[in-house]
């Protein structure tokens, strides 16, 4: 691994959590607020998720156990925010609090 | 109010002037990056430095014995058993912190003898509270270890959060002890140093700020408590169960076997899919209340937290935490910004929303008011992302420069002090310094000065709503 390469891959994987914190945001304010834009954003992050997991898989010079691992963790990071959100929406569901996303009947 | 509470109060007031001195030692500590020569011969850099880190250490756990002080009676209805001798360790514990911080001020060092490591520095890193301190420190923790446990037993009832609490109090109270052998081997000292460290920090207090944050909600928004202790439980294994075995991080350099390559890196690896889970719940928790309740500082601290968790130690941490990276990155200014952030986002914005909680509910306000809180909040988180940005900065400079290119050489490491991003670094990490210390300043008036809010109509129907 070349100093540059250091850096490219460090800031690479910050991108990729970056964008996953970005997905996990975008993908809730847009189930709660119904808003296209949010959704777009939503989608366009977790886009750059698999763009950044794509560099970092095909580009940097990181071990081929890491590789798989970072190409794992793009599609669990993927299913964190619906199942979360699933989540919180049946346990409060059941607790019968009145207010309801507009999103919790879809 | 219970006895209990009021010295939850002084714990948290306690908290909040060693929140103060770190701050203080921290603005001192940056000082000598851009003066080397600064208080030469009078008060050197690494006795600052260990005011700054060890003040950080207290200030939350002090915040943390006075966030369970408060929510524990009131949990359990009753008072809490033991609470004269909590009442006297409190000021005991105080009076020991003083004495250490003077010694540490006016003695600095010693030679390398036994009378040092019990009466000035016992020369570990994070635990350098003379012996006799840390032997303070341990019965202190015994204490409220039976200050739970017992009232728990006596009150016949428990409930989810606080057995989660009891379970994690053996821990907090075993590894302490962590900080007290004498190992001449280095590698084996390390290896047993960083049981105290990481998993104090990224395993027992996380489950501590767990428990204290579900209470938090409970008193703040009304959460159901069955809704809460879910979700603390399925966070408690996530986070444990990524966070014990992440401790392999710490053990890429120390003189440990390879297989701890793979054991730190994949669990670390794993550390930012609970944090972005705890995104999620925060956003939901946020849009279920529309952004509002009566105790705004509260709520929004408590919306930092879960944020500035998931930068500092899901971004920040997670850049430099494979092996091929921190080869190069470890012990720079790169870790100091994961450090500082990690820190402020995991517990110090935790602390603070308790901070809120507790001073509403002990003024009989219906909620908080003003702007000053906005201000500091704004301050603060500004500061501290303007401090850890230029570290990182300087951190990289130094990963690519001082340990890539130059192999970390003594030479290499004088030639980093020179270099104009470097310096710059450090001037703004200074400047986003003071500005957090402004911000800490505005916090203190507004804790003392706050006044109850006026509700308005749109927050009684947001009140109304959810």
């Amino acid at each position: 691994m070349t100093p540059a390469e250091m850096l490219t891959t460090a800031v690479l994987l910050g991108g990729f959590v970056t964008a996953a914190g970005a997905y996990g945001l975008l993908y809730c304010a847009a189930r709660i607020s119904d808003h296209q834009m949010l959704r777009a954003g939503g989608y366009a992050s977790y886009a750059a998720l698999c763009a950044t997991a794509f560099a970092l898989v095909g580009f940097t010079p990181l071990h081929v156990g890491w590789k798989v691992l970072i190409a794992a963790s793009c599609a669990i990071y993927l299913m964190i925010p619906p199942m979360t959100w699933r989540y919180l929406v049946r346990l409060h569901r059941e607790e019968k609090i009145q207010w309801s996303p507009t999103s919790s009947a879809r | 109010m219970y006895r209990s509470q009021r010295l939850g109060l002084k714990y948290l007031t306690a908290s909040t002037v060693m929140f103060g001195a770190m701050i203080a030692f921290g603005v001192l500590s940056s000082i000598y990056y851009i003066w080397p020569g600064f208080l030469l011969n009078v008060f050197n850099f690494s006795t600052a430095k260990i005011i700054h880190i060890d003040g950080l250490v207290i200030w939350l756990l002090w915040g943390f014995l006075g966030a369970i002080y408060w929510f524990l009676p009131q949990e359990l209805e009753r008072e809490v058993e033991g609470i004269a001798l909590a009442e006297i360790l409190f000021w005991v514990f105080c009076a020991a912190v003083a004495v250490v911080v003077l010694v540490f001020i006016f003695v600095q060092y010693g030679s390398a003898t036994e009378m040092s490591m019990w009466f000035i520095n016992q020369g570990r890193k994070y635990v350098e509270a003379p012996r006799w301190a840390a032997i303070g420190i341990t019965v202190v923790m015994g204490v409220f270890a039976y200050n739970v446990i017992g009232t728990t037993v006596k009150a016949r009832k428990s409930t989810g959060i606080l057995t989660v609490l009891i379970v994690d109090l053996v821990p907090l109270v075993v590894l302490y002890i962590d900080a007290f052998p004498e190992m001449r081997n280095m590698s084996q000292d390390l290896f047993w140093w960083w049981w105290l460290v990481h998993l104090w920090v990224e395993a027992t207090w996380e489950v501590l700020i767990g428990c204290i944050m579900a209470w938090t909600l409970i008193h703040l928004v009304g959460a159901s408590r069955r809704v809460v202790e879910s979700w603390l439980y399925v966070e408690v294994a996530l986070v444990l169960g990524t966070g014990i075995l992440g401790l392999g991080h710490h053990y890429f350099w120390i003189g440990t076997p390879r297989y701890w390559f793979a054991i730190g890196g994949f669990f670390s690896a794993l550390e930012p899919l609970p944090l972005l889970g705890m995104v999620v719940h925060s956003v939901y928790d946020a849009g279920s209340h529309h952004l509002r309740a009566a105790n705004r500082p509260a709520f929004y601290w408590t919306l930092a937290e879960a944020f500035g968790n998931f930068i500092g130690a899901g971004v920040f941490g997670f850049m430099m935490t494979l092996p091929q990276i921190n080869m190069y990155s470890h012990g720079t200014q790169w870790t100091a910004s994961h450090g500082h952030f990690a820190f402020w986002g995991a517990y110090g914005c935790g602390v603070i929303a308790v901070l809120y909680l507790a001073l509403e509910k002990s003024r009989g306000y219906e909620g908080l008011g003003g702007t000053a809180w906005k201000w500091s909040f704004a301050l603060l988180n500004i500061g501290m992302l303007g401090m850890t940005g230029a570290l990182l900065v300087a951190g990289m400079d130094q990963a690519f420069y001082e340990r890539a290119i130059g192999g970390s050489t003594w030479n290499a490491f004088l030639a980093m002090q020179g270099r104009p991003w470097f310096i710059e670094s450090m001037w703004m990490r200074l400047a986003f310094g003071l500005l957090f210390a402004c911000g800490y300043g505005i916090l203190v008036y507004d804790l003392l000065a706050a006044r109850p809010r006026e509700a308005s109509v749109s927050d009684s129907m947001a009140a109304a709503g959810s």
